[in-house]
């Protein structure tokens, strides 16, 4: 068979050439997955949709952006209304029950013939919500909405040397009583005693203090490694703990502002780092994260950073990116579950044995193959079955349009209970 | 490609490192060093294609000779190509084992400025040298720019478009549209094809790969310019340069068949030179192009003369095998003959 190349088709040819080396085919990015406050309703932004879902995969709502975007990044629920940013730097809001658009906000731009001038204000990172303020990471830095007036004007906007992908942390004595640190033992008297203060993390491998009214830097460190996944905070001891692309869980004391440890690890850590209340007085908490080599850490937590490492375990061969998930189940028994790009969810016993002897929880409680590459963040919701029995599902999304959100049963060896199609209404 | 794109973007990180964290110098330097790599390629290319232009006077005589027998010029054309020891295509294998590096480096400059998640977790996986992770994600702030994403000013796509026009304008011949009306139902000439693809091609580019400038990371505008100028400096340093092509003149030269177009535009940057050999394949004609493809392994393998003494005696021995090889050994005779 020959083809003979017209002057037309062979620019044809060059032009899709060049089209298809840049623009590769897989997708840029994987769903945002959130639930409400009780876990009865979960919440799914991808590409040009969000969608609210009911724990038995009936969908409530549909909401699609603009034409011109698509959503990175994971929604955020906070009495009534959903927050999402986008890949245009736009904010939705949206009403959780009905799923209308109660406003949006829009970085300015000027139209100039065919194109727009202005900041391309890429939103990958969850936002923050802190007394009528709304704290969003962009692609130059992070910025402030007054959330007073409706539509929210810009309060503010710190400019940082690299984006913003992870979810600002708002510290405020009635933040962290209320919402950051709810389970705190109150025998543990902790008194915060300092000025609220947004700390932001970015890609430029630095961690931000900032005056939330202003934005005003209050203090800054370098972190030698760039940061995407999300800040943990350790309510008893003030600590910030975040995982780092240089391959690194750093410990920071937010009064000494400085970094107190540094816990090495074998890939970068993408997703936060989460703590777990063992129950144990003598070791009240601990604290996992993930890599993208594929491993798994818990290491205990001591006053001076981080403790002994309880375990490290090799899941998979390839990124485990989210943060764990760790949920109970209905007998109690607590869970570690986490997601790969491997196509499989992976969960993991951390019940300590009768014996109060955690020699258990290196079992893999359950692995279960899905479609496509779980990258997403994990969540778990309350299931009433026909039977009128309540199980606990684990929610997270994938690339694939068929598995957009899966449910999978906690407690009947990661079956899958149902999954939910990506749709563009 | 997969493993190009891995070694050049650990590469281009390593240089990041090493060039006190600046991704416009990592680029610049990149660009140049790859370029550089690739010299012997693209003189190979362009010595090809020299050869050829060499032979376009010969190749008009045979046009004219044989213009209402088309498969008789087509089987000339072959036997000339096959009496000098050239393969008209040889100047495309080069150029195609170019191709992949250049789209690698394209897609290196995306990877490396990592703008979205699914990039960045690839970056990961990219990296073949330990340690480097400190260095990751590159700082993509440079001036008024976010290098991740397109210029807002349109300044670096202008840039794109104007250094682009000028190394098109420098290497490109000026070739006039033919004045010879076509007749109804004549087929078009080759030559003029050739030519039509060569004055799209300084237009069209610069257009082409300005929309791209537009509407992708301004990282790889920067990479566009440096190579660009790469080619404008090379060109310089080659003695080449005719300024007075950017104003649509030329330097009179004896008359010459459209293949000297071909010659210079191997000059060019690598991506011309795609498109340059494209039109080399749109004027060839299509018998041609079938039987000289079956015969490259035969004309490649001869030796080329060093003298012009030993020339000519490789002519007269090229031109014995041919009349003995050559199904019509009168045409040979006439060859020999006008020789």
């Amino acid at each position: 068979m020959s083809i003979h190349l017209t002057p037309i088709r062979w620019w044809m040819f060059i032009f899709l050439a060049v089209v298809i080396t840049a623009c590769g085919t897989r997708s840029e990015s994987w769903p945002g997955i959130s639930a409400s406050d009780d876990n009865t309703a979960i919440f799914a932004a991808y590409k040009r949709t969000v969608v609210s879902l009911n724990p038995d995969q009936t969908r409530n709502w549909a909401y699609n952006g603009e034409n011109d975007t698509s959503f990175y990044a994971t929604p955020t629920f906070i009495d009534g209304i959903v927050y999402v940013g986008d890949f245009k730097g736009r904010i939705h809001a949206i009403d959780a029950e009905s799923g209308e658009r109660l406003w949006m906000y829009e970085p300015e731009r000027t139209q100039f013939l065919f194109f727009e001038l202005g900041r391309n204000d890429r939103i990958i990172g969850q936002v923050t919500i802190g007394e009528d303020t709304l704290f969003a990471g962009d692609e130059y830095g992070v910025f402030a909405l007054d959330m007073s007036e409706t539509p929210p004007n810009t309060l503010w906007e710190f400019e940082t040397k690299h984006a913003v992908w992870s979810r600002p942390l708002y510290i405020s004595q009635t933040s962290v009583e209320n919402e950051l640190c709810p389970n705190v033992r109150t025998d543990w008297d902790i008194d915060w005693n300092i000025d609220p203060t947004l700390f932001v993390v970015s890609l430029d491998q630095h961690i931000y203090a900032l005056d939330p009214d202003s934005g005003d830097l209050r203090w800054s460190l370098d972190l030698d490694g760039g940061i995407a996944g999300n800040l943990t905070l350790d309510c008893l001891r003030q600590r910030i703990y975040v995982g780092t692309m240089n391959q690194q869980v750093l410990a920071i004391d937010i009064k000494q502002q400085k970094v107190i440890d540094r816990f090495e690890t074998e890939g970068w850590v993408w997703g936060g780092p989460v703590i777990y209340e063992t129950g144990d007085p003598d070791d009240p908490y601990r604290i996992y994260f993930s890599d993208l080599a594929g491993y798994v850490y818990e290491v205990s937590l001591t006053e001076d950073g981080f403790g002994e490492r309880a375990f490290k375990r090799r899941l998979s061969n390839e990124p485990l990116r989210a943060t764990p998930l760790i949920v109970e189940t209905l007998d109690g028994e607590s869970v570690l579950v986490v997601g790969s790009e491997d196509q499989r969810v992976y969960a993991i016993n951390l019940t300590p044995s009768p014996s109060g002897v955690a020699d258990n929880r290196e079992d893999l409680r359950w692995v279960r193959e899905i479609d496509g590459r779980a990258l997403a963040n994990l969540t778990w919701v309350d299931h009433q079955t026909e039977e009128g029995e309540i199980e606990r599902l684990i929610i997270t999304g994938t690339d694939s349009d068929n598995q957009m959100v899966v449910a999978l049963r906690l407690e009947d060896g990661g079956r899958v209970e149902w999954a939910y199609k990506y749709e563009n209404d | 490609m997969s493993i190009i794109i891995d070694a050049f973007s650990t590469f281009m990180i390593i240089l990041y490192g090493a060039l006190g964290e600046s991704v416009v110098l990592a680029i610049v330097v990149f660009t140049v060093l790859v370029r550089l790599a690739l010299m012997p390629l693209t003189l190979r290319s362009q010595r090809s294609m020299k050869r050829m232009q060499e032979l376009s006077p010969k190749l008009r005589e045979l046009q004219e000779k044989y213009k209402d027998d088309r498969q008789r010029l087509a089987q000339e054309q072959m036997n000339l190509y096959k009496e000098q020891g050239i393969n008209p295509f040889a100047g495309c294998l080069p150029v195609l084992v170019q191709l992949p590096i250049i789209f690698s480096m394209w897609r290196v400059i995306i990877a490396t400025l990592a703008s979205t998640p699914q990039q960045l977790l690839d970056l990961q996986n990219r990296l073949l040298v330990g340690g480097l992770d400190h260095l990751v994600p590159m700082k993509n702030t440079f001036l008024w720019l976010n290098l991740s994403l397109p210029d807002p000013y349109f300044i670096l796509p202008i840039l794109v478009v104007i250094t682009s026009y000028v190394q098109q304008k420098l290497v490109m011949p000026v070739t006039p549209k033919s004045t010879k009306p076509r007749k109804a139902g004549e087929p078009p000439d080759p030559s003029e094809q050739a030519q039509q693809i060569t004055r799209q091609m300084t237009t069209f580019m610069p257009l082409m790969v300005g929309f791209f400038a537009l509407n992708y990371a301004s990282g790889l505008s920067i990479y566009f310019i440096v190579s660009n100028i790469f080619g404008i400096v090379q060109y310089v340093a080659m003695g080449k340069a005719d300024w007075r092509r950017l104003i649509g003149r030329e330097t009179p030269k004896p008359e010459t068949a459209p293949a000297e177009g071909l010659a210079l535009a191997a000059d060019a940057s690598l991506e011309e030179q795609v498109v340059a050999q494209a039109s080399a394949a749109v004027a060839a004609p299509k018998k041609a192009q079938r039987e000289l493809r079956h015969g490259i392994s035969v004309v490649t393998l001869k030796p080329e003369p060093a003298t012009s003494k030993s020339k000519a005696s490789a002519s007269h021995d090229r031109a014995t095998k041919s009349q003995k090889s050559t199904s019509k050994p009168k045409v040979a005779t006439d060859k020999s003959k006008k020789r």
